[in-house]
């Protein structure tokens, strides 16, 4: 652990004294004692335990993108040791994740457009483009290109 | 007067020595080997984006405390930065120090405390990394002997400060505040007599950008590009329009939180009707206080919509329903034996993150005293068994997701302190109609 380190600053004790001039000593002597920047650590308890089980191995579900929305990208669908067993996933390609394993809603969109516009209880504010951004609306060419 | 005159001019001249001295006494940078010490165990460093900094600080801060520990520090020089870091095997120099939260009030400090390697030229081995999306959105590829595993998901927000009278944008506006923007907003092409209410962001100043090795930088941009026609070819560096993040930011870094500074400058200037930026929803959500989200009006979509119900809400809902449209899935990368390609957890050569990992993506159950999945949720993450929907890639087609084991409910209660869920200890205990299983100490559907 270290407590305290010391600094002498020479260029500030020459800066000092250059402009103190005609007899004056500018002597300045740094002696900064650092903060107590160094935090206090978790007590360390070694059980030798940790790692609880995870929910469930599914060997099936690592490629079936149903543990992971985004399976097409490689995620995980692991478990830890010693888990309960994994509901199985539904079969897919992994790079079209299938969407889990439970059962979707039958309203589900089927389009972008369709979960966007999807009927909604929330706070919604609309932004006109035309009103606020004229002939820029249009998508105009950038400056430059 | 000679006499009087000279006296002063030594006081004044001491007065600057000190005062130069004072000034020039370099800040004391201490290793993250000084932190460690003897005391902590089960060390693990990463590096990555900020977009999840305010979620991986109050996860390491409560996994510090548990029983077995794990010891975090974390540098967030951006998202393609950090993971090229991770790949390099070399973070924590002295221009990107290892954060850590060992201290509750490390986790509200305005900057936390810092670190740096043990070498601030050669930097630090990294056992992790992470990224706000794919590596696709940097044009990059995952290299032989790492592996790729999804965390939580979260927003990208759309900022103004407190005191802007706007509530909403287009991804059209997007595509001309961040393509536009000039030092003079009323030059031409600027001033547009076609736009009845034109919006107000066209001065650069304050217009705030991060860089292009930013993830959010770059799900804005493919946001812009999802436009087609001349947005397609819209720049990663937003160079036309914009002013950097690090110009104002309280630390002068690169960062999510830069962004929320350099608005709160931009509202000390008087300009808060002309400041914008984006940045992540941990990062919005953690400033509320100072800036506000506007709604977000995809292209096709009939109206802008907030991540949440409402501004003033939690419950991210339009995020896991699909109707919000800037949102992606965090990403951790680290080290696996044998293949790479889909690697599972048990793969992760370093246990410690292999746990930690685990814990984030619910893979893994944490300890009984780190309540994890309430950190992410607290501080504006979305774990993926919270989501309705999922999405190909950062930008691919949307679909329902119906995850293995729901957790709706147990997010709403957390997330907004209110569900209309019924509480159980097991399946015996759901009893109505439609919600027959116990997840996470509530009803759930299935």
């Amino acid at each position: 652990m270290k407590h305290l380190k010391y600094r002498f600053s020479s260029r500030s004790a020459v800066l000092g004294f250059v402009l103190a001039g005609a007899g004056a000593v500018g002597l300045a002597v740094g002696c900064s004692s650092s903060t107590n920047d160094e935090p206090s650590g978790p007590p360390v308890v070694n059980t030798g335990g940790g790692g609880s089980g995870g929910r469930g191995d599914s060997s099936a579900g690592d490629d079936e993108g149903g543990a992971n929305p985004v399976g097409g990208r490689g995620g995980s669908s692991n478990g830890g040791a010693a888990g309960e067993a994994g509901e199985a996933g539904e079969a897919g390609t992994g790079a079209q994740p299938a969407g889990g394993s439970g059962p979707l809603p039958a309203n589900c969109p089927t389009s972008d457009v369709g979960f966007y516009n999807q009927t909604s209880t929330s706070q919604k504010s609309v932004f006109d483009d035309v009103k606020r951004l004229g002939a820029h609306a249009t998508l105009p060419p950038l400056p430059g290109s | 007067m000679a006499e009087i005159r000279k006296h002063s001019l030594l006081a004044v001249a001491a007065a600057l020595g000190v005062a130069s001295f004072v000034a020039a006494r370099p800040a004391r940078a201490i290793t993250c080997a000084d932190v460690v010490g003897t005391n902590l165990t089960h060390v693990i460093y990463g590096a990555g984006g900020s977009a999840i900094t305010p979620t991986l600080a109050r996860v390491a801060y409560l996994l510090s405390k548990a029983n077995p520990p794990i010891t975090v520090f974390y540098s967030d020089p951006g998202a393609q930065a950090g993971y090229d870091a991770f790949i390099a095997g070399t973070a924590g120099k002295t221009a990107a120090p290892f954060k850590y939260w060992l201290k509750e009030e490390d986790l509200t400090a305005a900057t936390p405390p810092t670190c740096t390697a043990p070498s601030p030229t050669l930097g630090q081995a990294i056992d992790f990394g992470t990224t706000g999306g794919t590596l696709a959105l940097f044009g990059e590829t995952l290299p032989a002997g790492i592996g790729q595993f999804a965390g939580p998901a979260q927003g990208v927000n759309l900022i103004v400060p407190t005191g802007s009278n706007e509530t909403a944008i287009s991804t059209q506006a997007l595509y001309f505040v961040f393509g536009f923007g000039t030092a003079d907003p009323y030059a031409p092409p600027y001033a547009d007599a076609a736009a009845t209410q034109p919006v107000p962001w066209t001065d650069k100043n304050y217009i705030i950008q991060r860089k292009s090795t930013s993830f959010v930088q770059q799900f804005i941009r493919g946001a812009i590009q999802t436009l087609g026609g001349n947005a397609a070819t819209f720049p990663a560096d937003f160079a036309n329009a914009s002013t950097q993040t690090a110009v104002h930011a309280l630390d002068g870094k690169d960062s999510n939180q830069g962004t929320v500074d350099s608005l709160v400058w931009a509202a000390g200037q008087g300009k808060a009707q002309n400041a914008i930026g984006f940045t992540s929803g941990p990062t919005a959500d953690k400033n509320r206080a100072t800036v506000r989200t506007l709604a977000y009006q995809h292209t096709g979509q009939l109206a802008g919509y907030w991540p949440d119900s409402t501004p003033e809400k939690f419950d991210k809902i339009n995020i896991r329903t699909g109707q919000y449209y800037l949102w992606d899935v965090n990403q951790f990368f680290a080290k696996v034996t044998g293949a790479d390609a889909h690697a599972k957890l048990s793969q992760i050569v370093n246990p410690d993150v292999r746990n930690f990992i685990g814990y984030f993506s619910g893979d893994l159950t944490p300890p009984d005293d780190a309540d994890v999945n309430s950190a992410i949720v607290q501080t504006g993450s979305i774990p993926l068994c919270a989501m309705q929907v999922q999405r190909e890639g950062d930008f691919g087609p949307l679909s329902c997701y119906a995850p293995v084991t729901p957790c709706g409910c147990y997010f709403e209660s957390v997330a907004t302190n209110v569900t209309s869920c019924d509480a159980c200890t097991s399946d015996s205990g759901c009893t109505k109609p439609g919600a027959k299983k116990c997840h996470y100490g509530f009803c759930e559907a299935y």
